[in-house]
């Protein structure tokens, strides 16, 4: 193998465009004493232009934040006028909302509304700032397999995970993954235990347990969740908003 | 914008749309993060442009396509997470401080530190290198665009050229490394 070649492999091998097999020949090569050092050289060189990167994406965002900034300060003196137009749109657009889901959702049935509504939410955690390489925590590993649509083998890795500083999020993810697969009602108890403890995921607790309690065809306990969604600052109060008159049609 | 076009003008480095996707949200996530976690607005504003770019990165190396959630959604929960591990990282400072320990830095941090040395030395060797050599690697490492792509956006004959373009351009650039390193600059 030349060194074109073998940077190839190594390219392939550190952005994961490899499939199985290779990889498995990749990890017996890298094996050999003089294949891992120039490996060790080409990563370095691959991980510093993507820190280069990075920082220069950084930098770009700075500079859409000044002048965010400055065409804030400029607004503000006509900020009175701008508030009525918005507001006259925001007015507009509630009432197209509303017509929409009269429209759209008129004739669902709660599991139908819910569907609607449903997406499952990101599974983040550590982020994509580490390299392929480094350890992942099992929790980590739960969320790509989660992330990846396999609820399944991530709420077994999930299981597994001690109840420590990472509780919430175990807790989240576990009632999350039964409802992704399928199986709402063993989410519902898990949603409340999180509202009640009134952590990190309280929100999104509120928010699932609404749809879980629509897609379980309890429009009772969903309507009492949505309502109290809807008069709350939560994120999700809009989306509640919504649901709420899709129901009442 | 759909979730697909903007993920298309992601993949083409449209510039125009990470400004109008950073701006959509912006005001939303720092005022949700000002009043669910007391951070400061500058905290807000850091842990933002954090979630854009593992969100931008993700979106370029194709893990977004399995996520059946919106740019938003994402944002904010990357922006969560972020705000999560600050404070328990503030929680963890603190404690140390009224335990009178000093501040100990432990095997793991150690190691970013030196490897965060090693990024900032390969950095510095880049701006050496200059362009066109920075912006190909960084368009295919970073940007993570096509032989094709780049070849087309920087007029070059065809990915051949680009490839070829790219594996000297790395050679040069482990040599300004060494060079660095040999001439005493600190990794």
């Amino acid at each position: 193998m030349n060194d074109k070649e073998k940077l190839d492999k190594i390219d392939q091998y550190l952005l994961g465009e490899i499939s199985e097999v290779e990889k498995d020949e990749m990890e017996k090569q890298l094996q050999d004493k003089d294949f891992k050092a120039d490996y060790d050289d080409y990563k370095l060189l691959i991980e510093g232009v993507k820190y280069s990167g990075r920082k220069d994406m950084l930098r770009k965002l700075q500079n859409i934040e000044e002048e965010s900034r400055h065409r804030e300060e400029g607004r503000s003196s006509g900020r009175g006028i701008n508030r009525y137009i918005a507001g006259i749109a925001a007015s507009v657009a509630l009432i197209a909302a509303i017509f929409m889901g009269y429209q759209q959702f008129g004739k669902d049935t709660p599991a139908q509304i819910a569907a609607q509504y449903f997406e499952p939410y990101p599974a983040v955690v550590g982020g994509a700032t580490r390299s392929a390489e480094e350890d992942k925590t099992v929790l980590e590993r739960a969320m790509q397999l989660f992330e990846s649509e396999n609820y399944s083998e991530s709420l077994v890795l999930l299981q597994t995970i001690e109840t420590g500083e990472y509780r919430e999020v175990r807790e989240f993810y576990i009632a999350h993954a039964y409802q992704c697969m399928g199986n709402p009602a063993e989410s519902l108890v898990r949603y409340q235990a999180l509202i009640e403890s009134g952590g990190l995921f309280r929100e999104q607790a509120e928010w699932y347990l609404a749809l879980a309690y629509l897609q379980t065809g309890d429009k009772a306990q969903a309507t009492e969740w949505l309502a109290k969604i809807k008069n709350s600052d939560s994120e999700y109060a809009d989306k509640a908003d919504k649901v709420l008159n899709s129901m009442n049609q | 914008m759909t979730k697909g076009s903007l993920i298309v003008s992601f993949r083409q480095n449209d510039e125009k749309e990470i400004e109008r996707l950073y701006n959509q949200y912006r005001k939303e996530f720092t005022t949700w993060a000002l009043k669910s976690f007391k951070c400061t607005h500058d905290e807000a504003i850091e842990v933002y442009q954090q979630a854009m770019i593992i969100f931008y990165e993700n979106v370029k190396s194709g893990k977004v396509e399995n996520i059946a959630s919106n740019p938003k959604t994402y944002l904010f929960a990357i922006g969560k997470n972020k705000l999560y591990e600050k404070m328990r990282a503030n929680v963890r400072h603190n404690s140390l401080q009224e335990d009178g320990a000093g501040y100990e830095p432990e095997y793991e941090e150690e190691h970013y530190e030196n490897q965060e040395h090693k990024l900032q030395a390969v950095e510095k060797a880049l701006e050496k290198l200059g362009d066109p050599c920075r912006h190909i690697l960084q368009q295919f490492y970073y940007h993570r665009a096509s032989m094709e792509d780049i070849a087309l956006a920087m007029e070059y004959k065809n990915a051949a050229t680009v490839k070829n373009l790219k594996y000297k351009c790395l050679q040069r650039l482990k040599s300004i490394l060494n060079d660095q390193l040999n001439g005493g600059d600190e990794l």
